[in-house]
Protein backbone atom coordinates (compact mmCIF):
# COMPACT_ATOMS: atom_id res chain seq x y z
CA UNK A 1 0.00 0.00 0.00
CA UNK A 2 1.49 3.55 -0.87
CA UNK A 3 3.02 4.69 2.63
CA UNK A 4 4.32 7.61 4.22
CA UNK A 5 7.52 8.75 2.57
CA UNK A 6 10.53 10.22 3.95
CA UNK A 7 9.62 12.59 6.72
CA UNK A 8 8.24 15.74 5.90
CA UNK A 9 5.16 17.06 4.28
CA UNK A 10 3.60 19.27 6.94
CA UNK A 11 3.18 22.69 5.39
CA UNK A 12 5.44 21.67 2.29
CA UNK A 13 2.78 20.30 0.23
CA UNK A 14 2.62 23.32 -2.46
CA UNK A 15 5.93 23.56 -3.41
CA UNK A 16 6.35 19.87 -3.61
CA UNK A 17 3.12 19.90 -5.97
CA UNK A 18 4.94 22.33 -7.92
CA UNK A 19 7.88 20.23 -8.07
CA UNK A 20 5.93 17.18 -9.18
CA UNK A 21 3.98 19.38 -11.77
CA UNK A 22 7.64 20.11 -13.04
CA UNK A 23 9.01 16.28 -13.49
CA UNK A 24 5.70 14.93 -14.62
CA UNK A 25 5.18 18.26 -17.68
CA UNK A 26 8.74 18.87 -18.47
CA UNK A 27 10.87 16.49 -20.59
CA UNK A 28 14.65 17.86 -19.53
CA UNK A 29 13.99 18.58 -16.43
CA UNK A 30 12.89 14.97 -16.05
CA UNK A 31 15.76 13.74 -17.37
CA UNK A 32 18.04 16.01 -15.50
CA UNK A 33 16.49 14.70 -12.37
CA UNK A 34 17.12 10.75 -13.27
CA UNK A 35 20.30 11.37 -13.97
CA UNK A 36 21.34 13.78 -11.34
CA UNK A 37 18.60 14.28 -8.65
CA UNK A 38 20.82 16.46 -6.34
CA UNK A 39 22.26 18.62 -8.91
CA UNK A 40 18.86 19.27 -10.55
CA UNK A 41 16.86 19.98 -7.22
CA UNK A 42 20.01 22.20 -6.49
CA UNK A 43 18.63 25.91 -7.75
CA UNK A 44 14.81 24.84 -7.05
CA UNK A 45 14.64 26.63 -4.01
CA UNK A 46 13.39 23.63 -1.60
CA UNK A 47 13.22 23.65 1.88
CA UNK A 48 15.45 20.69 3.50
CA UNK A 49 12.88 18.57 4.18
CA UNK A 50 11.37 18.56 0.34
CA UNK A 51 14.41 18.29 -1.13
CA UNK A 52 14.74 14.82 0.95
CA UNK A 53 11.28 13.64 0.07
CA UNK A 54 12.07 14.16 -3.80
CA UNK A 55 15.27 12.79 -3.41
CA UNK A 56 13.55 9.34 -2.22
CA UNK A 57 11.51 8.94 -4.86
CA UNK A 58 11.59 5.96 -7.10
CA UNK A 59 13.47 7.21 -10.25
CA UNK A 60 11.33 4.17 -12.42
CA UNK A 61 8.12 4.98 -11.21
CA UNK A 62 8.48 8.61 -11.51
CA UNK A 63 9.86 7.99 -15.29
CA UNK A 64 6.64 5.65 -15.53
CA UNK A 65 4.58 8.12 -14.23
CA UNK A 66 5.88 10.80 -16.19
CA UNK A 67 5.14 9.01 -19.69
CA UNK A 68 1.84 7.85 -18.54
CA UNK A 69 0.47 11.45 -18.21
CA UNK A 70 2.75 12.38 -21.53
CA UNK A 71 0.77 10.05 -23.55
CA UNK A 72 -2.73 10.92 -21.75
CA UNK A 73 -1.97 14.93 -22.77
CA UNK A 74 -1.04 13.77 -26.86
CA UNK A 75 -4.27 11.45 -26.77
CA UNK A 76 -6.26 14.81 -26.33
CA UNK A 77 -8.75 12.83 -25.14
CA UNK A 78 -11.51 15.32 -23.60
CA UNK A 79 -11.90 14.42 -19.87
CA UNK A 80 -10.42 11.08 -19.40
CA UNK A 81 -11.92 10.09 -16.44
CA UNK A 82 -9.76 8.94 -13.04
CA UNK B 1 -32.58 3.87 -2.77
CA UNK B 2 -31.19 -0.04 -3.95
CA UNK B 3 -27.95 -0.50 -6.42
CA UNK B 4 -27.75 1.43 -9.83
CA UNK B 5 -25.90 0.65 -12.63
CA UNK B 6 -24.46 2.93 -15.57
CA UNK B 7 -21.95 4.10 -17.72
CA UNK B 8 -19.82 7.31 -18.46
CA UNK B 9 -21.27 8.48 -21.48
CA UNK B 10 -18.92 8.66 -24.55
CA UNK B 11 -20.24 10.27 -28.10
CA UNK B 12 -19.06 6.71 -29.53
CA UNK B 13 -21.73 4.66 -26.59
CA UNK B 14 -24.57 7.57 -27.39
CA UNK B 15 -26.19 5.20 -29.74
CA UNK B 16 -26.05 2.78 -27.27
CA UNK B 17 -26.96 3.87 -24.31
CA UNK B 18 -30.39 5.47 -25.64
CA UNK B 19 -30.89 2.00 -27.35
CA UNK B 20 -30.44 0.63 -23.83
CA UNK B 21 -32.04 2.50 -21.10
CA UNK B 22 -33.71 -0.23 -19.80
CA UNK B 23 -30.67 -1.58 -18.78
CA UNK B 24 -29.28 1.60 -17.46
CA UNK B 25 -30.02 3.13 -14.26
CA UNK B 26 -27.44 6.35 -14.53
CA UNK B 27 -25.50 8.33 -16.53
CA UNK B 28 -22.11 9.72 -15.62
CA UNK B 29 -21.05 12.68 -17.30
CA UNK B 30 -17.31 14.27 -17.41
CA UNK B 31 -18.31 18.18 -16.37
CA UNK B 32 -15.42 19.75 -18.50
CA UNK B 33 -16.42 18.35 -21.83
CA UNK B 34 -19.81 20.30 -21.70
CA UNK B 35 -18.92 23.56 -20.21
CA UNK B 36 -18.92 25.22 -23.66
CA UNK B 37 -21.93 23.41 -24.66
CA UNK B 38 -24.48 24.93 -27.12
CA UNK B 39 -27.60 25.68 -26.05
CA UNK B 40 -28.88 23.03 -28.18
CA UNK B 41 -26.14 20.90 -26.54
CA UNK B 42 -27.58 21.93 -23.12
CA UNK B 43 -31.18 20.59 -24.29
CA UNK B 44 -29.84 17.49 -25.26
CA UNK B 45 -28.68 16.86 -22.31
CA UNK B 46 -32.11 18.01 -20.46
CA UNK B 47 -33.54 15.61 -22.27
CA UNK B 48 -31.15 12.96 -21.59
CA UNK B 49 -31.37 14.04 -17.93
CA UNK B 50 -35.22 13.50 -18.22
CA UNK B 51 -34.88 9.76 -19.02
CA UNK B 52 -32.03 8.79 -17.04
CA UNK B 53 -30.82 10.62 -14.21
CA UNK B 54 -27.57 12.05 -14.68
CA UNK B 55 -24.39 12.73 -12.77
CA UNK B 56 -21.57 15.39 -13.29
CA UNK B 57 -17.79 14.31 -12.91
CA UNK B 58 -15.20 16.41 -12.81
CA UNK B 59 -11.54 15.89 -13.73
CA UNK B 60 -10.13 19.14 -13.63
CA UNK B 61 -10.80 21.38 -10.10
CA UNK B 62 -7.69 19.64 -8.61
CA UNK B 63 -9.91 19.56 -5.25
CA UNK B 64 -6.66 17.91 -3.18
CA UNK B 65 -4.25 20.25 -3.32
CA UNK B 66 -2.61 23.05 -0.78
CA UNK B 67 -3.98 25.46 -3.47
CA UNK B 68 -7.62 26.92 -3.55
CA UNK B 69 -9.67 25.33 -6.32
CA UNK B 70 -10.43 28.45 -8.88
CA UNK B 71 -13.87 29.88 -8.94
CA UNK B 72 -14.24 30.03 -12.23
CA UNK B 73 -14.20 26.33 -12.64
CA UNK B 74 -16.65 26.26 -9.66
CA UNK B 75 -19.38 28.22 -11.18
CA UNK B 76 -18.86 26.54 -14.78
CA UNK B 77 -19.50 23.12 -12.83
CA UNK B 78 -22.47 25.05 -11.11
CA UNK B 79 -23.89 26.74 -13.84
CA UNK B 80 -24.17 23.28 -16.25
CA UNK B 81 -25.18 21.52 -13.13
CA UNK B 82 -28.27 23.98 -12.85
CA UNK B 83 -28.79 24.12 -16.64
CA UNK B 84 -29.25 19.93 -16.84
CA UNK B 85 -30.46 19.58 -13.66
CA UNK B 86 -27.90 16.91 -12.79
CA UNK B 87 -28.68 14.38 -9.91
CA UNK B 88 -25.31 14.77 -8.11
CA UNK B 89 -21.37 15.52 -8.97
CA UNK B 90 -17.97 14.17 -8.01
CA UNK B 91 -14.62 14.98 -7.86
CA UNK B 92 -11.14 13.37 -7.58
CA UNK B 93 -8.78 13.81 -4.56
CA UNK B 94 -6.17 14.90 -6.36
CA UNK B 95 -3.75 17.86 -7.39
CA UNK B 96 -3.87 18.32 -11.58
CA UNK B 97 -1.49 21.64 -11.81
CA UNK B 98 1.32 23.05 -9.54
CA UNK B 99 3.90 26.07 -9.91
CA UNK B 100 1.42 27.44 -12.72
CA UNK B 101 1.60 23.79 -14.94
CA UNK B 102 -0.97 22.21 -16.03
CA UNK B 103 -0.10 18.15 -15.42
CA UNK B 104 -2.73 17.42 -17.95
CA UNK B 105 -4.51 14.81 -15.18
CA UNK B 106 -5.00 13.66 -12.08
CA UNK B 107 -1.96 13.22 -9.98
CA UNK B 108 -1.72 11.90 -6.62
CA UNK B 109 -0.03 14.99 -3.14
CA UNK B 110 1.58 14.65 -0.71
CA UNK B 111 -0.52 12.93 1.49
CA UNK B 112 -0.35 15.46 4.45
CA UNK B 113 -2.23 17.33 6.88
CA UNK B 114 -1.82 19.90 4.83
CA UNK B 115 -3.26 18.51 1.59
CA UNK B 116 -5.80 17.18 3.94
CA UNK B 117 -6.65 20.36 5.23
CA UNK B 118 -6.52 22.12 1.86
CA UNK B 119 -8.75 19.42 0.50
CA UNK B 120 -11.23 20.01 3.35
CA UNK B 121 -11.40 24.11 2.59
CA UNK B 122 -11.87 23.18 -1.34
CA UNK B 123 -14.63 20.85 -0.77
CA UNK B 124 -15.57 23.18 1.36
CA UNK B 125 -15.55 26.32 -1.74
CA UNK B 126 -16.90 23.95 -3.85
CA UNK B 127 -20.33 23.37 -2.19
CA UNK B 128 -20.84 26.27 -0.94
CA UNK B 129 -20.58 27.42 -4.58
CA UNK B 130 -22.26 24.19 -6.75
CA UNK B 131 -24.97 24.07 -4.55
CA UNK B 132 -24.34 20.49 -3.02
CA UNK B 133 -21.00 18.81 -1.75
CA UNK B 134 -19.28 16.46 -4.20
CA UNK B 135 -18.67 12.74 -3.53
CA UNK B 136 -14.33 12.44 -3.47
CA UNK B 137 -12.82 9.79 -5.96
CA UNK B 138 -9.68 7.96 -5.08
CA UNK B 139 -7.31 8.03 -7.65
CA UNK B 140 -4.77 5.47 -8.77
CA UNK B 141 -0.74 6.84 -8.69
CA UNK B 142 2.09 5.10 -9.76
CA UNK B 143 4.00 7.33 -7.95
CA UNK B 144 4.25 7.08 -3.84
CA UNK B 145 3.69 10.61 -3.12
CA UNK B 146 7.20 12.15 -1.51
CA UNK B 147 6.06 13.90 1.19
CA UNK B 148 3.31 11.78 2.72
CA UNK B 149 3.26 11.29 6.55
CA UNK B 150 -0.18 9.26 5.90
CA UNK B 151 -1.00 5.93 4.18
CA UNK B 152 -3.48 6.41 1.46
CA UNK B 153 -6.29 5.05 3.53
CA UNK B 154 -6.10 7.09 6.39
CA UNK B 155 -5.41 10.04 4.55
CA UNK B 156 -8.53 9.16 2.48
CA UNK B 157 -10.61 8.98 5.44
CA UNK B 158 -9.18 11.88 6.99
CA UNK B 159 -10.30 14.38 4.04
CA UNK B 160 -13.93 12.02 3.67
CA UNK B 161 -14.42 12.80 7.27
CA UNK B 162 -13.05 16.25 7.60
CA UNK B 163 -15.03 17.73 4.72
CA UNK B 164 -18.56 15.35 5.46
CA UNK B 165 -17.66 14.08 1.53
CA UNK B 166 -19.54 10.94 0.24
CA UNK B 167 -16.55 9.35 -1.23
CA UNK B 168 -16.89 7.66 -5.00
CA UNK B 169 -15.08 4.63 -4.77
CA UNK B 170 -13.16 3.62 -7.55
CA UNK B 171 -12.42 0.37 -7.03
CA UNK B 172 -9.44 -0.45 -9.94
CA UNK B 173 -7.96 2.94 -8.97
CA UNK B 174 -7.93 0.72 -5.31
CA UNK B 175 -6.76 -2.34 -6.78
CA UNK B 176 -3.94 -0.74 -8.84
CA UNK B 177 -2.52 0.90 -5.88
CA UNK B 178 -2.38 -2.11 -3.66
CA UNK B 179 -0.97 -4.36 -6.19
CA UNK B 180 1.32 -1.39 -7.50
CA UNK B 181 2.98 -0.98 -4.09
CA UNK B 182 2.68 -4.65 -2.63
CA UNK B 183 -0.83 -3.82 -0.53
CA UNK B 184 -3.62 -6.52 -0.03
CA UNK B 185 -6.68 -4.83 -1.97
CA UNK B 186 -8.79 -6.29 0.24
CA UNK B 187 -7.16 -5.14 3.58
CA UNK B 188 -7.45 -1.65 2.27
CA UNK B 189 -10.96 -1.52 1.08
CA UNK B 190 -11.76 -2.45 4.60
CA UNK B 191 -9.67 0.39 6.14
CA UNK B 192 -11.58 3.00 4.18
CA UNK B 193 -14.65 4.63 5.43
CA UNK B 194 -17.00 2.29 3.77
CA UNK B 195 -20.12 4.38 5.78
CA UNK B 196 -19.62 6.94 3.34
CA UNK B 197 -19.11 4.80 0.27
CA UNK B 198 -22.41 6.00 -1.99
CA UNK B 199 -21.07 5.44 -5.54
CA UNK B 200 -18.62 2.89 -7.27
CA UNK B 201 -16.13 2.89 -10.20
CA UNK B 202 -15.27 -0.13 -12.37
CA UNK B 203 -12.59 0.78 -15.14
CA UNK B 204 -9.69 -1.15 -16.75
CA UNK B 205 -5.71 -1.05 -17.09
CA UNK B 206 -2.92 -3.03 -18.53
CA UNK B 207 -0.39 -4.49 -16.91
CA UNK B 208 3.62 -3.48 -18.13
CA UNK B 209 7.03 -4.69 -17.46
CA UNK B 210 9.32 -2.39 -16.45
CA UNK B 211 13.20 -2.86 -17.03
CA UNK B 212 13.75 -3.30 -13.35
CA UNK B 213 11.66 -6.41 -13.85
CA UNK B 214 8.75 -5.14 -11.56
CA UNK B 215 5.49 -4.96 -12.95
CA UNK B 216 2.92 -2.26 -12.72
CA UNK B 217 -0.68 -1.82 -13.42
CA UNK B 218 -1.82 1.43 -15.60
CA UNK B 219 -5.58 2.36 -14.76
CA UNK B 220 -5.84 3.29 -18.43
CA UNK B 221 -10.03 2.65 -18.72
CA UNK B 222 -8.56 1.28 -22.01
CA UNK B 223 -9.88 -2.48 -21.15
CA UNK B 224 -12.43 -4.44 -19.81
CA UNK B 225 -13.12 -4.35 -15.95
CA UNK B 226 -10.77 -7.21 -14.75
CA UNK B 227 -12.41 -9.94 -12.60
CA UNK B 228 -10.96 -8.71 -9.01
CA UNK B 229 -12.50 -4.98 -9.35
CA UNK B 230 -15.86 -7.59 -9.41
CA UNK B 231 -14.09 -9.36 -6.29
CA UNK B 232 -13.66 -6.10 -5.04
CA UNK B 233 -17.36 -4.78 -5.60
CA UNK B 234 -18.52 -8.59 -4.20
CA UNK B 235 -16.72 -7.67 -1.03
CA UNK B 236 -17.68 -4.22 -0.56
CA UNK B 237 -21.66 -5.08 -0.96
CA UNK B 238 -20.71 -7.40 2.26
CA UNK B 239 -19.56 -5.03 4.12
CA UNK B 240 -21.89 -1.81 3.51
CA UNK B 241 -25.98 -2.32 3.60
CA UNK B 242 -26.17 0.80 1.38
CA UNK B 243 -27.56 1.09 -2.15
CA UNK B 244 -24.60 1.76 -4.18
CA UNK B 245 -24.66 3.42 -7.89
CA UNK B 246 -21.84 1.73 -9.52
CA UNK B 247 -20.15 3.32 -13.03
CA UNK B 248 -17.87 1.54 -15.80
CA UNK B 249 -15.42 3.98 -16.89
CA UNK B 250 -14.24 3.21 -20.64
CA UNK B 251 -12.84 5.98 -22.49
CA UNK B 252 -11.69 4.73 -25.79
CA UNK B 253 -11.12 1.53 -27.59
CA UNK B 254 -14.72 0.66 -27.07
CA UNK B 255 -16.07 -2.80 -27.62
CA UNK B 256 -19.55 -4.05 -28.98
CA UNK B 257 -21.78 -2.43 -26.88
CA UNK B 258 -23.26 -5.80 -26.09
CA UNK B 259 -20.09 -6.39 -24.15
CA UNK B 260 -20.61 -3.44 -22.07
CA UNK B 261 -23.81 -4.45 -21.24
CA UNK B 262 -22.61 -8.03 -20.24
CA UNK B 263 -20.07 -5.85 -17.82
CA UNK B 264 -22.99 -4.13 -16.06
CA UNK B 265 -24.83 -7.48 -15.29
CA UNK B 266 -21.63 -8.82 -14.05
CA UNK B 267 -21.64 -5.83 -11.65
CA UNK B 268 -25.13 -6.18 -11.03
CA UNK B 269 -24.91 -9.96 -10.13
CA UNK B 270 -21.94 -9.21 -8.43
CA UNK B 271 -23.47 -7.21 -5.76
CA UNK B 272 -26.87 -9.14 -5.60
CA UNK B 273 -24.87 -12.01 -4.71
CA UNK B 274 -23.30 -10.11 -1.77
CA UNK B 275 -26.47 -8.50 -0.77
CA UNK B 276 -28.25 -12.38 -0.54
CA UNK B 277 -24.75 -13.32 1.41
CA UNK B 278 -24.82 -10.69 3.76
CA UNK B 279 -28.47 -11.13 4.64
Amino acid sequence: MPGPGPAGGGMSSSALESMLARLYTDEAFLKAFLEDPGAALHRAGLDETDRASLLAIDRDDLLLAAESYSAKRLSRRPGGAG
Amino acid sequence: MGDRFGLLWRPALAAGILANLDRIDVVELIAEDHFRASRAGLRALRTLAAQVPLLLHGVSLGAASTVPVEIRRLDNLARLAEAIGVAGWSEHLAFVRGGGVEIGHLAAPPRSQASIEGACRNLERATRIVGTAPAVENIATLVEPPGSTLDEPDWITAIVRGAGAGLLLDLHNLYANAVNFGADPFAMLRRLPLDRVASVHLGGGRWVDRPNGRRRLIDDHLHDVPPEAFDLLGELGRLTPRGLTVVIERDDHFPPFPRLLQQLDEARECLAQARRAAA
